[in-house]
């Protein structure tokens, strides 16, 4: 449904971030993106959103298509009323507007009134705590709701994809499970398609079907979310198991046993 | 210094700080969604009040049907000015933006100063002469009828602010840049539509000083005094901006009066405005109704 196909990336116009990354996001399913700091995720979701030119980024190369359509320099507005929704990384609600206005900006895009106000339902019975506070002021919301607050407002649009970019960041344990089972739910009983970016990748291989690890602008490593799990590499440098041999570990200059797989 | 002509002062204050209310929030406008601090705020008064000046005097149009044109023309003027020139300065170093507005500010009162003359000129106005004695000092129906306008007007874009969808996006885009972006809110669209209020605000002042003072090509000093009244307001509060205007028109008309009456001191009136930003600044950094960001801990 969504491709990207060995798009490049590149910022103030010399700066290569991502080196021919190719994608796909099958519809209904949950695809995960992992990868470490600079890896390049949040860029490819960015260019998938077509967000980049705001930070003078551009893809130069390669092309994304959606529903067959080619979007790859598709302004921002259209690609969203098409069905592609971002939630930004680190959230990004409207401090100062309320949670209810807040929402209403999510459907900007729709004229509806009678839609707007049942995905409006929808996003509180997905977050009931959000009906409890919708007259507050966004960002005085704990991270928490302001997490539930970034999805609850993508929801609004009536997207069909939703991409998530590292809806755990900053949020406790149980928080995080809490998330992950929103998005279990928005996929099984709203059939949303769903791409997540995480540097949690206990988090993400949970939930995902499908699973992409990217280093250094570029895929590594792909599989079903299942393979992945049990992967040697991923479970070393994601998962935090598998390097059990403590001694050699020590013995090796610490940037140079930095994940490498070539 | 007798009560009657300390209220009398104040009166005219009210009055012509409802000028600078008007223009001041179409400054405010800018800056909130934009980020742009504008120096031509002044002299998209005088654009206003030129125009009207012309469409009623040298083309005989009805005072409102005339009033209703300026606001046309100077929304669309906003618009082009924001897609022609301010458009290809987005996210450029704000000193590159000041330059430009500047710029802007020099070349609209170069246009109008060869198109209109450099004559002071008086709106006839629509409002019948006469005045309401307010607590033994008498208020002409014209001076009622400014403060009245200024405070509807306020008003409406108070709730356009806050009901609306574009008022929302507006806001949302004024918090946000990118966030609102990625909302499906066409963000460039948003800043020429900001610029069109703001035009069509000032022209609404503009209008209003013409009819009661006439306006000359001086005025667009109103543009400055517009920084005192949205700092001492806040740089991004609506109603900081209608308020702030009101009060800094009063206080320096009270304090010229003063100075001239007791101090036999002529001309404080320009200094006063500027004397009071500084104290307010430094009590409140952010301005008597500026929004502190929001910090949770």
């Amino acid at each position: 449904m969504l491709t990207v196909e060995n798009i490049e990336v590149v910022f103030n116009s010399y700066v290569l971030v991502l080196k021919g990354l190719s994608l796909q996001v099958r519809s209904g399913a949950i695809t995960a993106l992992l990868g470490t700091n600079g890896a390049g995720k949040t860029t490819t979701l960015k260019a998938i959103s077509g967000l980049l030119g705001t930070e003078d980024g551009e893809v130069t190369r390669g092309r994304i298509t959606y529903g067959g359509e080619d979007i790859t320099h598709m302004a921002a507005d259209r690609r969203v009323a098409a069905g592609l929704m971002q939630v930004m990384e680190g959230r990004r609600i409207f401090q100062d507007l309320t949670v209810e206005e807040n929402l209403r900006i999510g459907g900007y895009l729709e004229r509806d009134g009678r839609k707007i106000a049942s995905r409006r339902e929808l996003a509180y019975d997905y977050f009931p705590r959000l009906r409890e506070r919708r007259n507050q002021i966004a960002g005085f919301l704990s991270g928490g709701e302001q997490q539930m607050l970034a999805i609850g407002r993508a929801l609004m649009s009536g997207p069909q994809v939703v991409m998530l970019d590292e809806p755990s960041m900053g949020l406790s344990p149980v928080l995080v499970q809490e998330v992950c089972d929103i998005v279990l739910r928005l996929n099984r009983e709203q059939g949303l398609t769903i791409l997540l970016v995480e540097q949690n990748a206990r988090f993400a291989l949970a939930v995902a079907d499908y699973g992409y690890v990217l280093e250094d602008g570029k895929v590594v490593l792909e599989g079903a979310a299942r393979d992945l799990r049990h992967d040697q590499n991923v479970q070393e440098f994601y998962l935090g198991a598998g390097a059990n041999d403590r001694g050699r570990f020590s013995s090796v200059k610490w940037y140079r046993r930095k994940k490498r797989w070539v | 210094m007798s009560w009657s002509s300390l209220l009398s002062l104040i009166v005219n204050g009210v009055v012509v700080g409802s000028v600078y209310s008007m223009v001041a929030l179409g400054f405010v406008v800018i800056y909130k969604t934009t980020r742009v601090i504008n120096f031509a705020q002044g002299e998209l008064l005088l654009v206003g009040a030129y125009v009207c000046f012309a469409l009623t005097v040298s083309y005989q149009l009805p005072f409102w049907v005339s009033f209703l044109m300026t606001g046309v023309f100077c929304g669309t003027l906003g618009y082009i000015i924001e897609r022609v020139v301010l458009r290809r300065v987005v996210g450029d170093p704000i000193v590159s933006v000041i330059m430009i507005t500047l710029g802007l500010s020099i070349v609209l009162r170069a246009i109008v100063g060869a198109v209109f003359g450099v004559n002071s000129q008086v709106i006839p106005s629509p409002i019948p002469d006469g005045a309401i004695m307010v607590g033994g000092v008498p208020v002409s129906y014209q001076y009622l009828f400014s403060m009245a306008f200024s405070l509807v007007a306020m008003i409406a874009f108070g709730a356009f602010f806050r009901w609306t969808r574009l008022g929302l996006a507006m806001r949302a885009t004024a918090t946000d840049q990118q966030a609102a972006m990625a909302m499906g809110i066409d963000v460039g669209r948003i800043f020429a539509v900001s610029w069109a209020i703001a035009c069509v605000v000032s022209a609404v002042g503009g209008v209003l000083l013409a009819t009661i003072s006439g306006v000359n090509l001086g005025v667009s000093h109103f543009g400055l005094k517009v920084f005192p009244a949205v700092i001492l307001g806040g740089l991004d509060s609506i109603v900081g901006a209608a308020v702030g205007g009101v009060l800094i028109g009063v206080i320096e008309n009270v304090a010229d009066g003063m100075f001239k009456s007791l101090l036999d001191i002529d001309g404080f009136r320009d200094v006063a405005a500027f004397a009071l930003l500084v104290v307010v600044l430094m009590v409140r950094p952010y301005g008597l109704f500026g929004q502190r960001a929001i910090e949770r801990i």
